[in-house]
């Protein structure tokens, strides 16, 4: 241990205290200190996933068709994408989503309610066909995904010879 | 990789934030100090294995910690100021029997906590006994009696 070239308080005790370096530290702590809190702050608004601020949402121009998703997720961590239309005017009508192969890149659909009557394969995109059962104010049809990715992700979702809106997403490790 | 990363991080978000809330906040644990260490490490062990529970994850994940303790020992080592930077330096609480309230209170320690190591540490019990109180490195109160 070497004595302190600042440890003016104290000639008689060998100390390695250095005052100069711990007033930047007090500084230092209290600046950590207040970019914790802000860390919390910003978590609990929803910055980091899972509050208000997290929530996005998509209208199409025509307003067939509303999408709810998180616009700031976790991986790893299970969401639901909630996709609102209207597209379908009578019963029997069908309704057919579909998701660009960019978005599914970063999501894993875990499952779908209702289920689709059909699944199928298009170019950069899959395609979920429903079956409407109510002409008016239809139920939303959920999408339970599970992050599979790091960092901001966009892409499509529409419904077929209809609207769709862009889906961008950032997910934190 | 993924493994290694995550190791990492969390080793260094956890030096960081010990770093930035003091000294203290791992010596002289009270009770719900300890229930709190022991959240923090339930919380980062699940961080750290993720969906992997397999040995091979648990030792790639242990061999990274000691790692990167290692070379961060090296580091301190080598270079003085990252030895300040990451572990602070020890200070003067009492000197000659007189408490440095300030510097008490920007460390977060009470007069208490000085009379409390040289109760345990030299069997002395009131302050003018003291010489010298000296807030350590690694959180703990050395006493230097008259």
């Amino acid at each position: 241990m070497t004595p302190s070239r600042n440890s003016s308080s104290c000639e008689r005790l060998e100390s390695p205290e250095n005052l100069t370096f711990q007033e930047k530290s007090w500084r230092w702590e209290r600046a950590g200190r207040w970019a914790v809190c802000l860390f919390v702050g910003a978590a609990a608004a929803g910055l980091m996933g899972s509050g208000p601020l997290s929530r996005g949402e998509e209208h199409s121009a025509d307003g067939t068709l509303k999408v709810e998703y998180p616009a700031f997720a976790r991986t790893d961590s299970p969401y639901r994408i909630v996709v609102h239309t209207t597209a379908a005017r009578k019963v029997g009508d069908q309704v057919e989503l579909w998701i660009e192969s960019a978005l599914l890149e970063a999501l894993e659909v875990e499952s779908i309610a209702p289920e689709p009557a059909e699944t199928t394969l298009g170019t950069g995109r899959l395609h979920y066909r429903f079956r409407a059962a109510a002409a008016d104010d239809p139920a939303p049809i959920v999408l339970h995904v599970k992050t599979d990715a790091v960092g901001r992700h966009a892409g499509r979702i529409g419904l077929q010879d209809g609207p769709s809106v862009n889906l961008a997403l950032w997910i934190y490790p | 990789m993924e493994a290694i990363l995550r190791a990492a991080s969390v080793y260094g978000f956890l030096l960081l934030i010990f770093r930035v809330f003091g000294k203290r906040s791992l010596a002289q644990i009270t009770t719900f100090d300890f229930v709190l260490l022991l959240i923090v490490a339930e919380t980062t062990q699940q961080a750290l294995l993720s969906d992997d529970f397999s040995v091979t994850n648990s030792m790639i994940l242990v061999a990274t910690l000691f790692v990167v303790d290692a070379g961060l020992s090296q580091l301190k080592a080598r270079w003085p100021w990252f030895d300040r930077a990451a572990e602070n330096v020890p200070l003067i609480v009492v000197k000659d029997g007189k408490p440095l309230f300030d510097r008490m209170r920007k460390c977060g320690i009470d007069i208490e906590d000085v009379l409390t190591a040289a109760r345990e540490r030299q069997g002395l019990d009131r302050l003018e006994q003291i010489k010298y109180a000296v807030l350590e490195k690694n959180g703990g109160i050395s006493i230097v009696p008259r």
